[in-house]
């Protein structure tokens, strides 16, 4: 295999799993820009979408779905655990400062990992493969389908949700809201409402993000916290609130540390995306797409 | 700060005093004499260190810090080869040990200051305690990567040997009583003032004249010896260490003490970490339910206690008081 | 301002009046033979308590129906340790003075199990650990009893084993931890001078990091014939099933573990045809294994005998069998009776030397339609 090949199949791995992260990225830096809070507890949102749709995929909770709608439940489930942390753990806690969100959130996250034990076994389930498995061969360079479906689902889903921010008035008002509240405020814009779209949103993408890398990994009970911590890297290289640079972060995140494996030693792999980071926020405290001084994160 | 001012400090706080007084003895006459009490009041007493630690960079000074383990790590690490590979006695290792640990304190609290904000600190302290972790897992002609260093000899005072339960009972304590009083003598220092100055505002404690990056790198530093010290102990104490304990886990685990034990109070710090290391085995005969009922106490106390068990127990017999004394005046 | 001192101390004796008050009590003529198994029971080795949990359980069960030990019943206490040193420690010392355990077994983990040793000595009970790196033993605590292979056993005959089938060109895909380390470098020990010639490939990866796509294509290019992979089980099913997605088509090879349903539910199909070595092997004709086996997926609800679950079998059973030989429950007994055991379990034989490894023989075996089987 020519070095050629090597790289650029290190890249389509990369990217493959750097839009997952950039997925969940995305779930960060919406939450933040829009109720500026952090839910730490994200991996377990994307474990509990996973799981919940692997249920009606496999028929152990009654019915026996399908992947699309199976997909939609676990979205759902991931959507209303979201919201339900939000409500329960992130509203009551943000007024005591951050310091007790993050304690919040991480009590919830063994919270949930443990009951998820409890349901679920600790061992791991496999999740039925979705999309085709066998390589396919283009000029010596091996892909597979399923990474390349990955990685059109998961842009596709930044792309939709870009859309509906944009071009529509209930996303119009919640970017207002997320760019001064006072103002949105006073323009009419519903607070309450807002919020819990932004969670609904932000934590369905990140069930959806669970439920693209199961059958590629494992479902097991602490499947999201590993994922997540690089997810909340990948939001805050890309600039934290910032949507297009979550995804982004979350591509280069990918691809770099793919490439640092495979080019360097596999040892580098896990290294290198901590001094990127640490580099990155030496020279620029902001992150790669700085929203501007004004902005604290 | 000067060691002069302890029997002053101790006049004039007679209540913290008393305090520290009280968890020695509880703590003594509990543990001393049943092993499994006390190796949890050890262990409790060891995170004592890290919350004391945290409370300064975070509770004094308002700078998140989630890479306590590494601290930790750090002086864990530096006391086990120290004694294994050169035999270093512990009076020179744990001193040694706490400088390595500042020493890192110093280099994570530059880029530290480089950041605006909470979120960026998370990211940045849990990078350094990760690759703090890194290194010590492949660094295998060092520190025999993961399978850890085996074999640390317990330190010996005047030819007595620090190795029962007992004894490491009242060396723990010890320690611990010096760690706390050193804490509030910062906290009560102009170090402290300026710390809690940042905290309040950085503006606002810029034009007073308070040089932030300096107070802000220092209260790195001084969390990270705290660390290092805790590291220390617990090396010699489990008289083993391996790099896979030092992870996320063990510094959210700190911030959960600070936030129980009470943010920026350090008497609350100790109450923190032995009720972290308790409750756990108090929840033991729950069987599979242990760790459920563990995390839901953890987060009820995160959403309930804003300041702290300490604070919103002082709080609430202040209530109950104010309540008995009105009903009497009135009737 | 007193009763802030008041309140601490009410806190205080309220939190550890709780574990006081589990007191102890003294073991009558009658009362149950307590056997302490500590693991991980949650965090990211849960699994491997939970299988560890079913053996040990299912052998009590057994022996408590065939009339107990010294006319007593055996009751065993499951402690999680979530894989951490200290709990660990804590679960062990209650186990021991709260519990009266008479014996211990566990941790599945290796650095538990070190922690736990110097408690273990001081206590003066035998412990039966399932953690396989070298060091346990070597300590010279003569309290350990290990019920499973060490590292060098496992992989050195598994590496020598593969060199004899004729493979000459060895790709090794391990993790960070001891597990993966231990394991690469007992496979150099085994091969010595040779090592260097035969290991074409030597790539790690963090334990819990499911994307092995770029130490693969580095193991795709140094053009292996086998590849030996070491690490949880989880991730060694995933490596095997991504090493096929980019058409890696060697032969896979690992120790115990890799034949765990886990594993192969993660590699979907992609585990057929691998070669293992492991002290237990599940399709194993003797009646013994073929009775346990029965046993354990009806206790277990379906889950088929790992290496963790036949190794917390086996040691239940050889402590009833050093109990009997010693014919009290005293630890100076026990140390004798078991050091001078020699008991035929699921695993194998079990001889323990002077230094406590208890298991020295491995078995191969491999995976057809599906299934574990002997390898021919």
């Amino acid at each position: 295999m020519s070095i050629v090949s090597v790289i650029i199949q290190l890249i389509v791995s990369g990217l493959a799993i750097g839009s997952v992260y950039g997925l969940i990225a995305i779930a960060h830096s919406m939450i933040w820009s829009g109720i500026r809070v952090v839910n730490f507890a994200q991996g377990e949102i994307l474990m509990i979408g996973a799981s919940v749709s692997l249920m009606y995929v496999t028929g152990e909770w009654g019915a026996r779905l399908p992947f699309i709608p199976a997909a939609i439940i676990g979205a759902m489930a991931a959507a209303i655990m979201g919201l339900l942390i939000y409500l329960l753990v992130m509203r009551p806690t943000t007024k005591s400062g951050f310091l007790y969100v993050i304690g919040g959130c991480v009590g919830m996250q063994m919270l949930l990992q443990n009951t998820a034990i409890l349901i679920w076994g600790a061992t791991g389930r496999p999740y039925p493969a979705i999309f085709p498995m066998e390589p396919v061969s283009i000029g010596g360079v091996f892909i597979v389908p399923q990474d390349i479906f990955i990685l059109l689902i998961s842009l596709a889903s930044a792309g939709i949700l870009w859309l509906f921010l944009t071009r529509t008035k209930t996303g119009t008002a919640m970017r207002a809201s997320s760019q001064n509240r006072s103002v949105a405020g006073l323009m009419g814009i519903n607070h309450v409402r807002t919020d819990a779209l932004t969670i609904i949103i932000a934590s369905a993408l990140a069930g959806i993000a669970g439920i693209l890398i199961a059958p590629k990994f494992f479902v097991t009970p602490t499947m999201g916290a590993s994922i997540n911590s690089k997810a909340f890297t990948a939001a805050v290289l890309g600039g934290f609130g910032n949507i297009p640079g979550a995804i982004v972060g979350g591509l280069l995140l990918g691809v770099v540390e793919n490439l640092a494996g495979g080019v360097f030693t596999s040892q580098a792999k896990d290294a290198v995306s901590f001094i990127i980071l640490i580099l990155i926020m030496m020279f620029k405290p902001g992150g790669l797409f700085d929203a501007g001084p004004g902005r604290k994160a | 700060m000067k060691s002069v001012n302890c029997i002053q400090f101790i006049k004039k706080h007679r209540i913290l005093s008393l305090f520290v007084f009280f968890v020695i003895l509880v703590s003594g006459i509990i543990g001393i004499g049943d092993p499994y009490m006390s190796h949890v009041l050890i262990i409790g007493g060891i995170y004592g260190f890290l919350a004391i630690g945290l409370n300064v960079v975070t509770g004094l000074c308002g700078q998140i810090n989630l890479g306590m383990a590494g601290f930790y790590a750090i002086g864990s690490y530096t006391s086990a080869l120290l004694s294994t590979k050169l035999g270093v006695h512990f009076l020179v290792a744990f001193p040694v040990s706490i400088v390595f640990a500042a020493i890192a304190g110093l280099i994570i609290g530059y880029p530290a200051l480089k950041v605006r904000g909470g979120v960026y600190l998370v990211l940045i302290t849990t990078s350094f305690a990760s690759i703090i972790q890194t290194i010590l897992t492949q660094w295998v002609s060092l520190t025999n990567g993961p399978m850890g260093v085996v074999g640390i000899e317990s330190p010996s005072f005047f030819g007595l040997t620090v190795q029962s339960l007992d004894s490491w009972l009242i060396l723990t304590y010890f320690l611990l009583l010096v760690a706390m009083i050193v804490g509030m003598n910062i906290e009560h220092s102009r170090i402290g003032r300026s710390l809690k100055a940042v905290r309040e505002s950085d503006t606002a404690a810029q034009s007073l004249g308070v040089n932030l990056a300096y107070y802000k790198i220092l209260a790195f530093v001084i969390s990270a010896a705290f660390g290092g010290a805790g590291g220390s102990l617990y090396a010699y104490y489990m008289t083993t260490v391996s790099p896979d304990i030092y992870n996320m886990n063990l510094s959210v685990q700190t911030l959960t003490m600070i936030v129980i034990g009470g943010v920026g109070s350090i008497p609350g710090s100790i109450l923190g970490g032995i009720i972290i290391a308790v409750l756990p085995e108090m929840l033991r005969f729950l069987g599979s339910l242990q760790m459920v009922v563990y995390a839901l106490l953890i987060v009820m106390a995160t959403i309930l206690l804003r300041r702290g068990l300490l604070g919103t127990g002082v709080d609430a017999i202040r209530f109950f008081k104010k309540a008995l004394m009105g009903g009497a005046s009135n009737g | 301002m007193a009763k802030k001192v008041f309140l601490v101390l009410t806190i205080m004796i309220c939190l550890v009046g709780f574990i006081s008050a589990s007191g102890s009590s003294e073991g009558g003529s009658s009362d149950p033979i307590v056997i302490g198994v500590v693991g991980a029971r949650t965090g990211d080795n849960a699994g491997l308590g939970e299988m560890q949990g079913y053996g040990a359980q299912l052998a009590a069960n057994e022996i408590n129906a065939a009339g107990g030990v010294l006319g007593r019943p055996i009751e065993i206490i499951l402690e999680d340790s979530q894989g951490i040193p200290a709990q660990a420690v804590a679960a062990l010392n209650k186990l021991i003075y709260r519990d009266n355990a008479v014996a211990i077994v566990g941790d599945n983990q290796s650095s538990p199990c070190l922690a736990m040793l110097p408690v273990i000595a001081k206590a003066g009970i035998p412990i039966l650990p399932h953690g396989t790196a070298l060091n346990i033993c070597q300590q010279g605590n003569p309290w350990v009893f290990r019920t499973r292979a060490n590292d060098d056993v496992k992989f050195g005959a598994l590496a020598e084993f593969l060199v004899g089938e004729g493979y000459s060109r060895i790709a090794v895909l391990h993790d960070s931890a001891d597990y993966g380390i231990g394991g690469i470098g007992s496979i150099r020990t085994a091969l010595g001078d040779q090592a260097d010639s035969l290991i074409v490939a030597d790539e790690t990866f963090t334990p819990g990091d499911k994307d092995f796509s770029s130490q693969l294509l580095k193991i795709k290019n140094s053009n292996p014939d086998v590849m030996i992979i070491i690490g949880p089980m989880t991730d060694m099913g995933l490596a095997m099933k991504q090493a096929r997605q980019m058409g890696i088509d060697v032969q896979f090879a690992g120790g115990a573990g890799i034949e765990g349903q886990t594993t192969l539910d993660a590699a979907g199909g992609a585990g057929e045809g691998l070669i293992f070595a492991a002290g237990f092997i599940s399709a194993n004709p003797d009646p013994q294994v073929v009775s346990f086996v029965e046993s354990f997926l009806e206790i277990s609800g379906g889950k088929s005998p790992d290496d963790f679950a036949a190794t917390g079998y086996d040691a239940v059973y050889i402590i009833k069998e050093a109990i009997e030989l010693a014919g009290s429950t005293d630890g100076d007994a026990l140390q004798e009776a078991l050091r001078n055991l020699e008991y035929k379990g699921v695993e194998g034989v079990f001889d323990f030397d002077e230094v406590g490894e208890g298991l020295h023989s491995m078995q191969y075996g491999t995976i057809k339609d599906g299934v574990v089987a002997y390898f021919e």
